[in-house]
């Protein structure tokens, strides 16, 4: 019962960020500004002042911008249509794609899916052992060594670390290709590929492992730096002590009594990683040209596509938004202080 | 002049470097004397980490002070023929005789962009960083000491903005369109006015039982504080010493909405954990205002944590100019910046990638500093 | 001669460059309890930890030997540590609930014993851990296995703990302050059944506490640590008849007796140094009034057997008489008319479950220049009150009136200067009163800038100096950090604050229970001094009622948010009183081996959350049989005078309330 309600009033604070959120990305886009671009990319680039004005009357931008957002949403009646926005599954029409926007970002968002996949398999086990590993004794040899590595890649933005990868393993002129095409290694003139557009039609592990590599360095730095922390915290703890003068060996300390409460903060962190990745995944889809959610938000964004632009903007803070709600979840549920009430 | 060999050219780079090595000489020779004497800080000298983040982060302050010196070649000027040039080609009939780390797609010295580079970022990134914790400090503060409805719908308002993946938030902000429209100057103004607001109630909580230097400290910040601000936020300095290029200003700004949300978590949290504390109690029966609490009771005590989150929200902000600059935004296509010039390289990159790795690895070492500065900072805290 | 369980041989340990435990000798025989006392810092819980090998990173052992059972633990490999621990010596710890693991189910924890020395199944380790909790007298096994700890109350959680050590059978129990973080009536159930297990099971036990009186009553000898040194050591009834070294007989002196006249504990000048500044020579000769210069101050001093199993480290043994001088008697105070007024007040918080009541409709008046004592367990409302008076938090009901004034309804910062200056606190936590970040005399000067307002400069920093003096401490304190002082100063340092305003009504929420037992008696001195001179009213605030008792003029007994009783301190410890505060005066620890154990209160105390209907004690109450059948369930009883200034909350009849 108690829970239910909390679940209730989440929900509610959520939906009323999300209106909140897609009011003002609505607000932004519909700036005299933008809907004067859109007006001469739309009609001719020369047009007059009075032209632009007749234009944007003729196509319904005049009106305020509430009654614009209510269309929008589908709360009020479109000419034409009766009511019929995002809430009924009508996300408008695309301009740079020239299809229907819920189409461009279903096949785009699909691409990402995957990108995703393959960032959290490879992150997710190597920050965790990596953190386990350095907090299990702090300050030892391999915490310094880990602590270096972690600290170094969650230094590393994405273009940064996606320019030296590709330096370094997909360049015909520097790093590891020359050496190994010279001395026969490879075929190719490259070890790994440099863009991943070859990857919509088929994944492979030459075309995938860059682009997933590079958004997956950040985050394991990142997450395995949590880890750490909470793991070395936990160790000082003294239920910790408890476990060790009852007798229990290192390892069962390390995996029974201090994983257990160590957790609690990397797996919310973890969860609040997504939007991050997001950014990530948008800076690697355009480095790689992977067409993916990123790369459609950075064409929409370019292009002045508004609608698809709005598409992109409610997806991504609905996306931001899920994970927020799911991290508060599951540290209740990993916390039985939580739970129990 | 024959092409210049590795270790040539790391040797010529050391040499333009000599203003930063003599600074560094000094104030980190400065720095071992005076250890003892700087509590905390001090420590940093027994770290290992903590000892190459200072070199680091220093090294590229020094290089932002003296890029004039160290930079070979004016960052802007194209040199024919040197188009893609690789490290180490001669440049003939130019202020220097090398490209020490070649040319990019327009012929220009990567190094000395590199160099002059690192100028603008660290002009902009610990101003919007101390921005930023202005505001987090302005609002987090009550919010975490009063609490209640106060608190709940401060909250929310940062849990909005951080709803917002930065991306899509600069694509929205920082774009040509917006710059026509008065929201940047409008937000500027205040998000500029917060860093004097804190000032003056830092002042006026202290001293408010005191008249005389209430006033005098009073006029001393908002006489200067005033005429900066109109400058910068509004474009309204008659003298025309303080002003932002409109580009520049709607960079700042939505670097500083970004970071503000976070910022204000952190001092909230603190201020959380800080206000049931015994002196906190005292200060109240003893009748302080919340102000003073708030500004001379509970932040002193959060400076540890502040100093090192400040660390990391620089390395962060540069980052944040970094992908602005990746993507294009908000600068004009022959700004020397790191981020802007990793975007030009890219496309060569699979050929030609040093235009790119250059100041992909100036950006790296410096957030890298700074991370390892943090990391020292908050084990020495830890272990104090 | 038997084999001792554990002989400890010239033990040093250090952390760093600093010896925290030097050249500690003891043993224990079968069955022995031998007591540790020390104050916070004299090594006592380090010494536990070097036996039990857990040292952790940067201690090691320098010197000496350790063994158990007459096997050398000294360079044991880590796979021989484990087998011994949990199995051949135990540890029960200071705080439960941080002992017991936050996610894990106290069944669970407790099974894993048998598993990892018995080779126990699954079954059987789930029965051996219901087994465990049923010896201990928990009630409803099975719902405590399979609580989380966080479900549990402190005095149950300390028993899971002593539960979890001696399911494995160990031959030595290691309790390192187990009762420091419980109410009184819990401690005496916990001794009663440490008593208990000794007599039964015969296990040996090195008892580690600060409370002298608490292991009088259990102990069969004491060592008395200073500084990381053994001060003294003997069988504990002598060392009670007759201490040796001056610093055991200071203790004993400043230990407040609850059965003795009306007298401050004898103070002890300074405190302990820490392990860098101790000097050369005997490390208390610095606070000793009989130390000797030349003497005790050049070579460290031997450790010298000077009776059959007695020993002690002190040049001057046998010059020294007996007992120090004891605190003059108080003067009585002189009592004016009602400064302090409270009627019916109450405080609710709610939470996410329900309603506690923190405090409910107290009233009581203070007099000028008089000490109430207003005590009672944790949880009983007594900081609440406290807060209320204060203005930190709003009554939901009842009127405060100080010095004729309403001021309940205006929260601290919104009180008119005089009012706020006339009533300050003393807080009791040394570590929190004064601001980390400030400079000592800063804050003080600070209040007398806010009290004093408009005052030059130099008249404030004359002020500052003056109260300094007044609270002992010299004026270049002022400028150290509040880091840099010795929780005996900090403290003092607070009381200064205090008094900047000159107040009328100085509330001490347990102004020295963090403090340890030799600087707490010098504290209180002060605190007392001030008072009389000043003629303040102190509200002193405290858990410990054998304090509470030689500083007194009037005590007031609160219980689960309800005034019990409330009269002068005379009469309360002498003539007659309620059945719950006798009970907390039978579970009082008593400074004295032969004197008979402390009576446990039988029963949990009930939640705020969930108060009893009726008297808030039926519950508890021994007497409760005494009364018809549904009396004290049904009703509230008054709070009825039964003398002059006397009144008590019970059905039951005065004179059947006498001692």
């Amino acid at each position: 019962m108690r829970v239910a309600a909390i679940l209730l009033r989440r929900l509610g604070a959520l939906l009323a960020t999300a209106l909140c959120l897609s009011l003002l990305v609505f607000w932004l886009t519909h700036l005299p500004p933008n809907l004067e671009k859109l007006a001469k990319s739309q009609g001719s680039a020369r047009m007059s002042d009075a032209e632009v004005a007749s234009w944007l009357e003729r196509s319904g931008f005049d009106r305020p911008v509430p009654v614009l957002y209510g269309e929008w949403l589908g709360l009020l009646p479109k000419a034409g249509c009766g009511r019929c926005g995002v809430v009924q599954g009508d996300w408008g029409q695309s301009t740079v794609f020239r299809q229907p926007v819920a189409e461009v970002l279903g096949r785009s968002l699909a691409a990402t899916g995957w990108l995703m996949l393959w960032v959290m398999v490879v992150m997710v086990p190597t920050a965790l052992a990596l953190g386990v590993l350095a907090g299990m004794r702090e300050g030892s040899r391999t915490d310094r060594a880990i602590s270096v590595a972690t600290i170094l890649t969650a230094a590393t933005p994405e273009y940064v670390s996606g320019v030296v990868l590709v330096a370094l393993f997909a360049s015909a002129t520097a790093g590891l290709s020359p050496l190994l095409h010279e001395t026969g290694w490879i075929e190719g003139r490259t070890l790994f590929q440099g863009t991943a557009s070859g990857a919509m039609n088929g994944i492979t592990f030459w075309n995938f492992a860059l682009p997933v590599v590079t958004v997956a360095l950040y985050g394991t730095g990142y997450v395995a730096r949590i880890t750490r922390a909470a793991m070395a915290d936990a160790m000082t703890q003294p239920y910790v002590r408890t476990a060790r003068l009852k007798g229990a060996s290192q390892s069962r300390i390390v995996l029974v009594h201090a994983l257990r409460n160590a957790l609690v903060a990397p797996v919310t962190v973890i969860l609040l990683q997504l939007p991050w990745l997001l950014n990530g995944v948008v800076i690697v889809e355009t480095l790689f040209a992977y067409k993916g959610f990123g790369w459609t938000l950075v064409q929409a964004a370019g292009n002045n596509d508004i609608e698809l632009l709005l598409g992109c903007a409610t997806v991504a803070v609905t996306l931001v938004l899920a994970t927020q709600g799911l991290s508060d979840l599951a540290y209740r549920a990993l916390n039985p202080r939580l739970r129990a009430r | 002049m024959e092409e210049l060999g590795w270790l040539g050219i790391l040797g010529r780079m050391a040499l333009r470097f000599v203003p930063v090595w003599a600074g560094l000489a000094l104030i980190l020779g400065l720095g071992w004397r005076a250890r003892a004497r700087l509590g905390p800080a001090g420590r940093l000298f027994g770290s290992w980490a903590g000892l190459s983040g200072l070199t680091l982060v220093l090294f590229w302050v020094l290089t932002a002070l003296f890029a004039d010196l160290i930079a070979t070649h004016d960052p802007l000027a194209q040199l024919s023929g040197l188009k893609n040039a690789v490290p180490g080609s001669p440049a003939p009939g130019s202020s220097y005789p090398v490209y020490l780390l070649g040319g990019d797609s327009l012929a220009r010295d990567c190094f000395s962009r590199m160099v002059v580079g690192a100028r603008r970022v660290l002009a902009i990134a610990p101003a919007a960083t101390l921005c930023a914790l202005a505001v987090g400090m302005l609002l987090g503060l009550p919010a975490g000491f009063v609490g209640g409805r106060l608190d709940a719908a401060l909250s929310f308002l940062a849990n909005l903005v951080l709803a917002f993946p930065v991306i899509l938030l600069f694509y929205l902000l920082v774009t040509p369109e917006i710059r026509q429209t008065a929201l940047p100057r409008t937000v500027a103004a205040v998000l500029f006015l917060m860093p004097l607001l804190f000032l003056v109630l830092l002042w006026h909580s202290r001293f408010r039982t005191r008249a005389g230097p209430w006033a005098l400290g009073l006029a001393a910040i908002l006489g200067p504080g005033l005429w900066i601000w109109a400058g910068l936020a509004l474009d309204a300095d008659p003298s025309g010493l303080w002003r932002l290029e409109p580009g520049l200003l709607t960079v700042f700004v939505a670097v500083v909405f970004v970071n503000a949300p976070t910022a204000f978590r952190i001092v909230r949290g603190l201020a959380l954990d800080l206000r049931h504390r015994d002196y906190v109690a005292a200060a109240r029966t003893r009748g302080e205002g919340p102000w003073f609490i708030m500004l001379w009771e509970i932040l002193p005590n959060a400076r540890g944590p502040l100093i090192v989150d400040a660390c990391l929200r620089v390395g962060y902000t540069t980052i944040l100019l970094g992908t602005l600059g990746f993507f294009g935004l908000g600068v004009s296509p022959e700004s020397p910046d790191w981020g802007s010039t990793i975007n030009d390289g890219r496309r060569f990159l699979a050929i030609y990638p040093h235009a790119a790795v250059v100041p992909a690895l100036a950006l790296l070492s410096l957030v890298l500093g700074l991370n390892l500065l943090a990391d020292a900072l908050r084990t020495e805290a830890r272990h104090d | 001669m038997t084999e001792p369980v554990l002989a400890l041989e010239g033990l040093t340990v250090r952390f760093g460059s600093r010896r925290v435990v030097e050249d500690l000798t003891l043993r224990i025989g079968p069955g022995e309890v031998l007591g540790l006392a020390g104050e916070s810092g004299s090594g006592k819980s380090t010494a536990a930890l070097a036996i039990l090998g857990d040292l952790g990173p940067g201690g090691r052992i320098e010197a000496g030997s350790l063994r158990f059972e007459g096997r050398e633990l000294r360079g044991l490999a880590e796979r021989e540590w484990r087998a011994l621990r949990g199995a051949g010596i135990a540890l029960v710890g200071q705080e439960p609930m941080a002992a017991l693991n936050p996610s894990m189910r106290v069944g669970a924890q407790l099974a894993e014993v048998p598993r990892l020395h018995g080779r126990a199944s699954r079954a059987e380790a789930r029965a051996a851990a219901r087994r465990a909790l049923e010896e201990l007298r928990l009630p409803d096994p099975d719902r405590m296995l399979a609580a989380y700890p966080h479900q549990l109350s402190g005095g149950q959680l300390q028993r899971i703990v002593l539960a979890m050590a001696l399911m494995a059978e160990p031959r030595l129990l290691i309790l390192d302050e187990p009762t420091t973080a419980l109410d009184v009536t819990v401690e005496a159930e916990i001794m009663a059944l440490l008593r208990g297990i000794r007599r039964t099971r015969g296990t040996a036990m090195l008892f580690i506490g600060h409370d002298l009186a608490l292991m009088a009553g259990i102990c069969d000898r004491l060592a008395v640590l200073y500084a990381g040194r053994l001060a003294e050591a003997g069988p504990v009834a002598q060392i009670f008849e007759r201490a040796r070294h001056p610093y055991t007989q200071a203790l004993l002196a400043a230990l407040p007796r609850i059965y003795a006249a009306r007298r401050p504990p004898a103070p002890l000048p300074g405190s302990q140094p820490l392990p860098q500044d101790r000097p050369p020579g005997c490390a208390f000769a610095p606070r000793c009034t009989h130390a000797r210069r030349g003497l005790c101050d050049r070579d460290p001093v031997p450790l010298e057997t000077v009776a059959l199993d007695a020993v002690v480290r002190c040049l001057r043994w046998r010059e020294i008489d007996g007992a120090p001088e004891a605190a003059p008697a108080l003067p009585g105070p002189d009592i004016g008319g009602p400064i302090l007024e409270v009627e019916g007040l109450t405080r609710r918080f709610g939470s996410g479950r329900g309603t506690v009541h923190a405090l409910q409709e107290a009233s009581f008046t203070a007099f000028e220049g008089e000490t109430l004592a207003i005590v009672g367990e944790s949880g009983c409302g007594k900081s609440t009150l406290a807060r209320l008076l204060m203005g930190l938090e709003r009554a939901d009901a009842g009127t405060i009136r100080l010095r004729g004034v309403e001021v309940q309804d205006r929260l601290a910062g919104r009180r008119p200067r005089d009012l706020t200056a006339a009533m300050q606190m003393v807080f009791q936590n040394p570590s929190d009163t004064l601001n980390p970040a400030i400079p000592a005399g800063r804050q003080v000067m600070r209040a007398l800038e806010l009290f004093q307002g408009g005052l030059p400069a130099r008249t404030l920093r004359e002020g500052l100096a003056d109260l300094l003096g007044l609270v002992r401490l010299s004026p270049a304190l002022a400028q150290r950090m509040p880091r840099a002082l010795s929780g005996g100063q900090r403290q003092r340092v607070g009381i200064a604050r205090a008094l900047a305003g000159d107040p009328a009504v100085l509330v001490a929420d347990e102004p020295v229970s963090a403090l340890d037992a030799s600087v707490q008696a010098a504290v209180i001195g002060t605190l007392l001094e001030l008072q009389r001179t000043r003629r303040a009213t102190l509200l002193f605030i405290s858990h410990d009622l054998a304090l509470v008792r030689q500083i007194a003029d009037r005590v007031m007994v609160l219980y689960l948010g309800r005034i019990m009783e409330i009269g002068p301190a005379h009469r309360i410890f002498g003539a007659l009183c309620h059945p719950y505060t006798r009970a907390l005066l039978d579970a009082a620890p008593r400074p004295d081996p032969g004197a008979p154990p402390p009576s446990p209160l039988s029963g949990e105390r009930p939640s705020a959350l969930t108060p009893p209907s009726g008297c808030p004690f039926h519950g508890r109450c021994p007497r409760r049989a005494e009364l018809p059948e549904t009396l004290c369930e049904d009703r509230l009883p008054p709070l009825a005078e039964v003398a002059p200034g006397h009144r008590i909350r019970c059905h039951l009849p005065p004179e059947r309330l006498r001692f």
